[in-house]
């Protein structure tokens, strides 16, 4: 079988890349084979030093001398580096040898003789002829060798691949959310409001899927949002507050150079045991004015819901049908600061989460329990985000803050605004999903 | 200059001179040269003190303490009274502690104004504030203090300061400054706060971790001696820059949290407080429960003082103590 035990003979499929790959696997992960493979250019003609070498290789040396080294499962390790004898140079770098990265282990394990025979080892030097089969050999010594030779190569070349990496760094991020959620986050890197920068990121491959491939999160009219402090006033949709955090990733993502986004959460989302934490380590704040105020003297854009909960307990065939804007608090803070008013319409979150039924609640202290399709798996409907025309205010006195026709007047128009913004994206869209 | 530098030399009286904070404000006091001397009054001798340290013995629960403190403080002409006769350790008399915090500050409140002494410094706690549901992100200083009911360590104080509040607008010649610290933690401080970090294995509230902050037992102190020097008057708020989760300040501090559920936390709690070990005490369950950021704007601008230690710093002095 010229091709070899594993079928990945490398001089016949021109396997270097390949090791390449495997050889950038960070070295924190995965077993240690992968992160003992020294990290260094190879010399030309080097051959491959780690996975398709095959593991039959070392029985050999048992019929030598009966020395018998550490075999797998041990150590993935050992196993590879057994083919490099101590001291052999692995390259060449600037006419310098650089020394086995394994050498004083290397003594006390490899202590079997030379697996030079019967066929050319391959430990020899990296200037060994590339036609040598060193394959063949694998063959003489019989099936077992051979099975676990393919599966340990399968094995570390699972374990380097990348969707490897991005599956682990996935499962990270949803620990740390756990972990968050049941109050053990122990995170040290907060901001003043609580939010965690290092959980966002270990969360990015989860907000990532949600938004670009979940969602496909379609934001028009994003240039619209001002630099500096600015009201985006939404209309609050589905079950479960995905929105805020959702509007605050496109305004990160689409306009990266605002100052970072929050958005405020009512108390009955932000003292909610789990789900409270965890929306405020991704950002959320509690919605009250003193809140508001301090976000926008610090210039940054204020996501807001004026809806509230009543936004959230809208059942599914009430969806896209704007509740009262509360007492205008929003627009107040808009007068009184100078904050433009920018309505922002979201569609497509009512199909992700729609309340069909409100379960009674009470016995869990909650005022119902919402009954969604997935429970609190959100659905894959597509979102469109539409940030309108800012509302300006600016030509108002401050003293405006104190009139109830005003403030009345600004919240209405707000209401429309986004209620219209609502119709046509809705009649514009093709397919719920 | 040498005649303005004499002039400016402070004298400054020390209560509760062998408690936790002075222990850290005398070393300071003795190496400053800003001050002349200074006049420690407790009921016993601080344990090493140098050269311009005085002590007089004063128990200040007692009756009649005011006119002694007056007579002691007019004799060597104090300029600055720091009022740092507070219980921090644990409590066997609650009426004694209250007696003492209470009926003492009040003596002391009186006899500073009575030595003609220009100014009171004296600590307070950002927990005063209280940790409601209701509470903004950052507590300013203006936040009503509505302490924790059942709770007479934290209700003592929110006397104090009241009794302060209603002093400073009767007798406004006197400068009252208030210093609200965060929790202060540190290797030699003895609080509730450090005792229930201390036992490492917290008890907390599953599903709930709130932001607290703290500040160095070192830091106070400094913030203690700025305050004999700075021309503000007031309350302020002093925490050490940072805010952390209540999980993340236990595990900086090197223990471990234990989330219970509600009910079970409150029972836990309570045995543990019945055992004897320390534990936060059943009040305090709010402050594991919602946020509690103070906002320590106004220290660092009007007051000028700026915290050496941050606050995973802060709480990272407790490992290993």
């Amino acid at each position: 079988m010229a091709k070899g035990v594993l079928g990945n003979d490398p001089f016949l499929r021109g396997a270097a890349p390949r090791e390449e790959k495997a050889e950038e696997g960070p070295p924190e992960r995965g077993p240690a084979a992968v992160s003992r493979r020294p990290a260094k250019p190879r010399a030309a003609g080097a051959t491959a030093l780690g996975s398709e070498r095959p593991a039959p290789a070392r029985p050999r040396s048992k019929g030598k001398n009966g020395a018998r080294p550490s075999r797998l499962p041990a150590s993935v390790s050992g196993k590879l580096n057994e083919r490099i004898a101590p001291g052999e140079q692995l390259a060449k770098v600037d006419g310098q040898a650089l020394p086995h990265p394994e050498a004083p282990e290397k003594a006390a394990v490899n202590d079997r003789p030379a697996i030079s025979s019967p066929s050319p080892s391959p430990t020899t030097t990296p200037s060994r002829s590339p036609s040598t089969p060193t394959t063949t050999t694998t063959v003489e010594l019989g099936g077992v060798e051979e099975n676990r030779g393919r599966g340990l190569a399968r094995l570390v070349r699972l374990l380097a691949s990348t969707s490897f990496e991005k599956a682990a760094a996935a499962a990270r991020g949803l620990g740390r959310a756990l972990a968050t959620g049941l109050g053990v986050g122990a995170s040290v890197c907060l901001d003043d409001y609580g939010r965690d920068a290092e959980l966002v990121r270990a969360l990015e491959p989860w907000s990532a899927f949600l938004y670009q491939r979940y969602w496909r999160v379609r934001v028009q009219g994003v240039e619209r949002v001002p630099t500096g402090s600015a009201i985006l006033v939404a209309n609050h949709s589905g079950a479960l507050p995905f929105d805020g955090f959702i509007l605050h990733l496109a305004l990160d993502r689409e306009r990266p150079e605002l100052n970072q986004s929050r958005w405020l959460v009512e108390d009955q989302v932000f003292h909610a045991p789990f789900v409270g934490p965890l929306i405020n380590r991704l950002g959320a704040v509690r919605a009250c004015p003193e809140n508001a105020v301090r976000l926008l003297e610090e210039n940054r854009p204020v996501i807001v819901f004026p809806e509230g909960v009543q936004g959230m307990g809208k059942l599914f065939r009430e969806r896209y049908q704007l509740k009262r804007f509360g007492r205008g608090g929003f627009a107040k803070l808009a007068v009184r600061h100078r904050a433009p008013i920018i309505p922002v319409a979201v569609v497509g979150a009512e199909e992700s989460l729609p309340l069909l039924y409100k379960l009674p609640g009470k016995w869990l202290g909650a005022p119902y329990l919402p009954l969604t399709p997935l429970g609190p798996l959100p659905l894959p409907a597509r979102w469109c985000v539409r940030f309108g025309e800012p509302i300006e205010v600016s030509q108002l006195p401050r003293e405006a803050a104190e009139n109830p026709a005003e403030i009345q007047g600004l919240t209405d128009r707000t209401r429309e605004t986004i209620q219209e913004m609502l119709a046509a994206m809705l009649e514009e869209r093709s397919s719920v999903f | 200059m040498s005649g303005s530098q004499d002039q400016a030399r402070l004298r400054v009286a020390v209560t509760g001179a062998t408690g936790d904070l002075a222990s850290l404000l005398l070393p300071l006091l003795e190496q400053d040269e800003r001050v002349e001397r200074v006049l420690a009054i407790d009921t016993s001798k601080p344990p090493a003190h140098g050269p311009k340290v005085d002590f007089h013995p004063i128990e200040l629960s007692q009756q009649g303490s005011e006119t002694l403190l007056a007579e002691a403080l007019t004799k060597t002409g104090i300029d600055v009274v720091c009022h740092l006769a507070f219980i921090h350790g644990r409590v066997h008399s609650p009426s004694f502690a209250h007696e003492l915090e209470v009926i003492g500050s009040m003596q002391v409140l009186s006899a500073t104004w009575r030595a003609r002494a220009r100014r009171l410094i004296v600590p307070s706690l950002t927990a005063l504030y209280g940790a409601r549901p209701h509470h903004p992100a950052f507590l300013k200083e203006d936040t009503p203090l509505l302490g924790s009911p059942g709770s007479r360590f934290l209700n003592d104080r929110v006397e104090v300061e009241q009794q302060l509040q209603a002093f400073r607008k009767s007798h406004p010649e006197l400068e009252i400054l208030v210093l609200r610290f965060a929790p202060i933690v540190g290797p030699t401080v003895n609080n509730p706060m450090t005792r229930w970090l201390k036992t490492r294995l917290v008890p907390t509230l599953l599903g709930f971790d709130p932001l607290w902050q703290v500040i160095h037992e070192e830091d106070a102190a400094r913030a203690l001696q700025h305050a004999l020097f700075a021309k503000a008057q007031g309350a302020f708020n002093v925490a050490a820059p940072g805010v952390l989760s209540l999980s993340g300040l236990v595990r900086q501090s090197g223990g471990a949290v234990v989330p219970l559920p509600h009910a079970a936390a409150r029972a836990a709690i309570h045995a543990l407080e019945m055992s004897g070990v320390a534990a936060v005490p059943e009040p305090l369950l709010d402050f594991i429960h919602y946020n509690l950021v103070a906002d320590s704007r106004r220290s660092r601008e009007e007051l000028g003082f700026v915290p050496s230690y941050d606050a995973r710093d802060a709480a990272a002095s407790l490992r290993g103590v």
